[in-house]
């Protein structure tokens, strides 16, 4: 069963031994890059763990057959709690943890979890974007993560250690994960059936910073394009911004009305330009230059451009700036033009 | 499957079932009912994944057994709207054919594989009692749990049962209720070691598939769950993790009490009117009870006082207690007024216990006196 997480092998070991030993820690911090494969994981372990199978814990093998296995298959398990944050917040709310203000302890996951399992020994819950508690929710998650009802376990899933309250963070075993090799990633764009030609594969694989999320995101031939546009756009001497700006307000427009997809489609923007930028900055340092052709291509041209490491810098703090601006409820076409004004600057 | 049944019938038991489905949940199979038809059997059945039902429907013809799993809302608001007296269903893997009369529908089902299990009466140790006392359990304990506590387990009733004999438990922090009954156990009847505490909405379901039941009803106790089975139902219930207070303790035992017994319908009377007065700032109400007369007084600034005295057999020193009007109402609300209680107390400090001779008991802590 887990030919189908691949690149993680050190983490798969480390788990295996704790199982074997019946040592599973309550709460594990899976933190690693986006779309690397920490969901599929502990999806993975929890079937395993769940399974009815006899040994299945310490073997960490799943049947694949049992009435535990089918149910997590089809995303039914009794025993199996997940949250999201929802796409219209920000952050992951307390309600999806304990319930809104007239279900108060009523519903949520929390709540949830204080029934004895139903089914498997255990029960086991993960919390999806555990970057992005609030307060509230950081608290209210915090008193079961010290007093965690018997054998259950959770998953938290991160970006990055950093960004978890310390009291948080302490009471987890964190768990890391890397890139995925290129290579992997244009096997998973094939196997997954979502690019047939191996070229292209390949291309979109270098792109992808070893996130497979990333390279379906970039197989949307649109996305590539506008892509390859910006760069264009940023190695040019002296920025159009009037220009820049009207493109990207109509490219992110073109996302859809809703403001969570127009939301999305800015950061993936922000990202390239953050790839960009980045990029310069190895090359200002004389490290070796990453990613696909077309960002290498645009970045050995901008060094005609005369710029320094501390323009670099200036503008990729300008880029995570606005990352941040955009997870806030601002006007997004105020946003692009402050942004592009700012890397306009000379 | 193809069968024929009465619709008013058949609309009952399904609103029964009804009850469990989830108003909202990620699990959308969860918002179904599974409807299994044997030969001679017809059961319907519906879970939210914390508690399942499984219940018997009656007089139903069946041409051909299988399963279905269906809408629920949907399938509800057919049998509703309908004013037939008979209804036919036809179903395959994909679809069901509903007909009355002069109507017919037909709906998408789900596959019967995704539905997760709901549980059988199977268990060959179990314990038994009446339905009346069954529903006495619930009936007098379930006002005192309380279902907004971050405290899990203060949202279910504690069930402890030993031997021939079976305990109800329900508790918010400030009061305690508890009811005692006999029960029958099977030959080797080995009690569950864990702590057995039912979340009060499955309860809740239970008093109402037994609500006009005199026959028996059995339950198995699980260390994760607990099965209920009465005539028509099984319930399944996940039971709630948490550490239970220890109940016995709670139980005052005074060697200096002073106990007496009260007529309920007069006593409680005086209570409710005592209570005019209170709101939510100013909830208490005092009770005095001196020379012969028992004196309950209740103020707020805002609204004014009352004053209501009723004759007591008791010739000791004045003493004052404040109780919360509404934890005592909850309590004298489930008895027969007719009868009499007794009332145990020490001083104003401490716990009032309140028993009926029926195997029942409350106790209540005092309020806080304004000096
Ligand atoms: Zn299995």
């Amino acid at each position: 069963m887990w030919q189908t997480i691949q690149g993680h092998d050190h983490v798969i070991d480390r788990f295996r031994l704790a199982a074997m030993r019946g040592r599973l820690s309550g709460t594990y911090l899976l933190v690693g890059p986006e779309g690397v494969g920490k969901r599929s994981m502990a999806v993975q372990l929890a079937k395993a763990i769940l399974c009815l199978q006899q040994d299945s814990e310490q073997s960490l093998n799943a049947c694949n057959a049992c009435e535990s296995c089918r149910l997590l298959d089809s995303g039914n398990h009794p025993d199996f709690h997940t949250i999201t944050k929802r796409n219209d917040r920000q952050l992951v709310t307390i309600d999806l943890l304990v319930g809104d203000q007239n279900h108060r302890n009523r519903e949520g996951l929390l709540v949830d979890m204080a029934y004895k399992p139903a089914l498997s020994s255990r029960k086991i819950a993960m919390i999806d974007d555990a970057d992005l508690f609030n307060i509230e929710s950081a608290n209210t998650l915090l008193k079961t993560l010290e007093e965690p009802p018997p054998g259950a376990i959770i998953f938290l899933i991160g970006t990055s250690q950093n960004r978890q309250l310390p009291t948080i963070r302490s009471r987890s075993q964190v768990i890391r994960f890397g890139r995925l090799a290129d290579d992997l990633v244009a096997d998973l764009l094939i196997s997954k059936g979502i690019i047939s030609d191996p070229t292209r594969a390949k291309e979109l694989a270098s792109a992808s910073y070893g996130s497979i999320s990333r390279a379906i995101q970039l197989a949307d031939e649109e996305l590539w394009q506008f892509r390859a546009h910006l760069f264009q756009c940023l190695v040019a001497p002296g920025i159009d911004r009037l220009r820049v700006a009207r493109a990207a307000a109509k490219f992110v427009d073109g996302a859809g009305t809703e403001t969570y997809v127009r939301r999305v489609r800015l950061q993936q923007i922000v990202h390239f330009a953050i790839d960009f930028y980045r990029g310069i900055l190895r090359s200002q340092s004389g490290a070796d230059p990453e990613g696909d052709s077309l960002l290498r291509q645009a970045i050995a041209r901008s060094q005609t451009d005369a710029t320094g490491p501390d323009d670099t810098l200036r503008r990729l703090d300008c880029c995570l700036e606005m990352l941040t601006y955009i997870s806030r409820n601002v006007n997004l076409a105020t946003l692009i033009e402050w942004w592009i004004d700012a890397l306009a600057r000379p | 499957m193809k069968i024929t049944c009465q619709r008013e019938k058949f609309l009952t038991a399904l609103q029964t079932v009804a009850a469990v489905v989830p108003t909202r949940s990620t699990k959308n199979i969860l918002q179904n009912v599974k409807l299994e038809i044997g030969d001679n059997f017809a059961t319907l059945m519906a879970t939210d994944l914390e508690v399942g039902i499984r219940y018997e429907v009656s007089n139903i013809q069946v041409e051909r057994p299988g399963v279905v799993i269906l809408p629920v809302a949907r399938f509800g608001a057919i049998l509703r709207e309908s004013a037939d007296e008979m209804i036919r269903m036809n179903a395959n893997d994909r679809s069901i054919v509903i007909q009355g009369e002069h109507s017919e529908f037909n709906l998408q089902v789900t596959d019967p594989a995704e539905f997760p299990p709901i549980a059988i009466f199977e268990e060959t140790q179990y314990v038994e009692l009446s339905a009346r006392l069954f529903r006495e359990l619930i009936h007098r304990t379930i006002f005192a749990t309380d279902n907004e506590s971050s405290r899990y387990a203060l949202g279910g009733i504690l069930i402890d049962i030993e031997n021939d004999h079976i305990a109800a438990v329900a508790t918010d922090g400030r009061r305690l209720a508890k009811m005692e009954g006999p029960v029958t156990a099977t030959d080797g009847y080995v009690p569950s070691e864990g702590v057995t505490i039912v979340p009060s909405r499955a309860m809740q379901l239970i008093e109402r598939t037994i609500s006009d039941s005199e026959n028996e009803v059995r339950i198995a106790c699980h260390a994760n769950d607990i099965l209920v089975k009465s005539q028509y139902a099984t319930i399944y219930a996940r039971l709630l993790e948490g550490r239970f207070p220890k109940w016995r303790d709670v139980f005052p035992k005074y060697s200096d009490a002073v106990r007496m017994d009260l007529l309920i319908r007069p006593f409680y009377a005086a209570v409710r009117q005592a209570a005019i007065v209170t709101t939510e700032e100013s909830r208490g109400i005092n009770f005095t009870f001196g020379s012969g007369a028992l004196v309950l007084t209740g103020q707020s600034a805002d609204v004014g006082q009352s004053r209501i005295e009723i004759p007591i057999p008791y010739d000791g020193a004045e003493v004052t207690i404040k109780l919360d009007p509404r934890f005592v109402s909850d309590f004298l609300r489930v008895l027969d007024l007719d009868k009499t209680f007794n009332m145990t107390w020490k001083d104003g400090e401490n716990a009032v216990l309140c028993s009926t001779d029926d195997g029942y008991a409350y106790v209540i802590m005092p309020l806080a006196r304004d000096r």
